[in-house]
């Protein structure tokens, strides 16, 4: 049933050691054969926290707008261990979101931005949500890509569980707030700056 | 280095047929001799390995090297209990170690590009398998390798094709049909990567890690969550976008009572969507004990 694992260790068990000469001789990079794992952190990597789902983040980001996302994005990098640079990306992709969605909300305001309706209600709210949510999503689209890499191998080789959904949720529902407040907030100080 | 004690040849046939503790049985029923075999410690180290006794196996391994250091085979065996371990940096060393003695051995090559992929380092993943392929395109591990890495890398239609190159050559590559399973799974055409999966699971019902991704997506592939497959397959963000876009045009064409309907039915998708598939999870695992 394991005959094709099984032939790779024959192949293995019947090859004739040559070539002595070592890697360089053999015509090969030098820096390709350096030891790169030696700094790897089993122990790390052993004991963190679970990361979360990227297809949960999608909901984040629908549902909880831009800080809501940036925020879970970078606690899951974290997790993952992405590098401090990818880590500082997502942070200023986040960022890049938020001042969007804030100037999304103020030009809404001013009436700048062609007006739709809404299906459900006419309101600004509505129309202030559905760009914010917009903004979230082109976000989720590249801390998505920022994760991806890393996340699959953390699935791939360690584990398929991932963290509870209780966090994302708490993100949802505070954060959704807190970027509302701050848009409205910030649309009246701007209101009075100008 | 070939089995000429029967009891070893019998012990060789049960690692190839997943069932290492007859191996083991038989091994311990080998003439004494056996034990300056590095071989015989190359096929107790299998089934140790296969029975998931990591440190047994790297002691059987280390016996099989004290009779013949420079074993390529036992020192690949050894890098890959080492990698099971956690243990990259001496499954990296062990490995150098085999590729001091065969740099251009495509199987080394790609085993080292699968190690460094695990430590997070795709590109030098990807150096390695060309590598590989300089010296010999047609070497199953490299196809094997490519899949992999082009799966960590998020290119699934390209891990999927690689799959196939696998299959096309042996059938009944384990890894292959497990590779294709996750790599069309990442595509979200859940129900063909289940067919993938069973198979790779019955053909090696030892690995933990083909098991649990056939539960999986068993799981996702499940009747309940049938309504769940445009968003397994296309993502909730062109899936919101979609929604958006039916239920803006109706409005402005003025179908009023539709449009609030249709948007009643995405929201209640929505949550179906988060609530379907622990619900689904929980209901098995209370039905069938040992379901993880």
């Amino acid at each position: 049933m394991r005959a094709g694992h099984f032939k790779t260790l024959q192949r293995l068990v019947n090859r004739k050691v040559g070539n002595a000469a070592g890697l360089e001789q053999a015509g090969f990079s030098g820096l390709l054969f350096q030891p790169s794992l030696q700094t790897y952190d089993t122990h790390w990597y052993a004991t963190r926290a679970k990361p979360w789902s990227l297809g949960v983040q999608a909901w984040v980001a629908l549902l909880g707008g831009s800080l809501a996302i940036t925020i879970l994005a970078f606690l899951n990098g974290r997790r993952l261990g992405l590098t401090a640079a990818r880590q500082g990306l997502i942070l200023i992709i986040g960022a890049m979101g938020f001042v969007a969605t804030l100037l999304a909300a103020q030009l809404l305001h001013l009436g700048q931005l062609p007006p739709f309706y809404s299906p459900i209600r006419e309101s600004a709210g509505m129309e202030y949500r559905l760009l914010s949510q917009a903004i979230a999503l082109i976000s989720y689209f590249f801390l998505v890509r920022l994760q991806r890499s890393d996340y699959r191998t953390h699935c791939f080789y360690r584990a398929t569980e991932h963290a509870s959904f209780v966090v994302p949720w708490i993100l949802i529902i505070a954060l959704a707030r807190v970027q509302s407040w701050l848009v409205f907030d910030a649309r009246t100080l701007l209101e009075g700056l100008w | 280095m070939e089995p000429r004690d029967p009891n070893l040849t019998l012990a060789l046939h049960f690692v190839e047929t997943g069932q290492p503790q007859r191996a083991l049985t038989h091994l311990d029923r080998a003439n004494a001799d056996q034990t300056d075999n590095p071989f015989f410690w190359y096929v107790r180290g299998q089934a140790l390995y296969d029975l998931e006794e990591f440190d047994s196996a790297i002691q059987a391994v280390h016996k099989g090297l004290t009779l013949a250091p420079e074993a390529i085979f036992l020192l690949y065996q050894l890098c890959n209990c080492q990698s099971r371990q956690g243990n990259l940096a001496a499954a990296e060393r062990t490995l150098l170690k085999a590729l001091q003695q065969a740099p251009e051995d495509p199987e080394l090559l790609c085993r080292y590009a699968i190690l460094v992929s695990e430590g997070g380092q795709l590109d030098k993943a990807e150096q390695l398998v060309e590598e590989a392929a300089r010296f010999d395109p047609e070497h199953p591990a490299i196809a094997r390798t490519q899949a992999t890495l082009a799966y960590l890398t998020g290119h699934d239609r390209q891990a999927a094709e690689a799959s196939r190159r696998t299959l096309l050559s042996n059938p009944d590559d384990i890894y292959g049909q497990y590779m294709l399973g996750v790599s069309l799974a990442a595509e979200g055409r859940v129900g063909d990567a289940d067919v993938y999966l069973r198979t790779a699971a019955r053909l090696d019902p030892l690995n933990e890690a083909i098991t649990s991704t056939t539960r999986h997506s068993r799981l996702i592939a499940h009747w309940l969550l049938w309504p769940l497959r445009p968003v397994q397959r296309f993502g909730p963000m062109k899936i919101w976008l979609a929604a958006i876009v039916v239920i803006f045009g109706l409005w402005e064409l003025g179908f009023a009572k539709l449009t609030t309907t249709l948007a009643t039915v995405y929201l209640v998708y929505c949550v179906y969507s988060w609530v379907a598939p622990p619900l689904l999870k929980w209901w098995l695992q209370r039905q069938r004990p040992g379901y993880r």
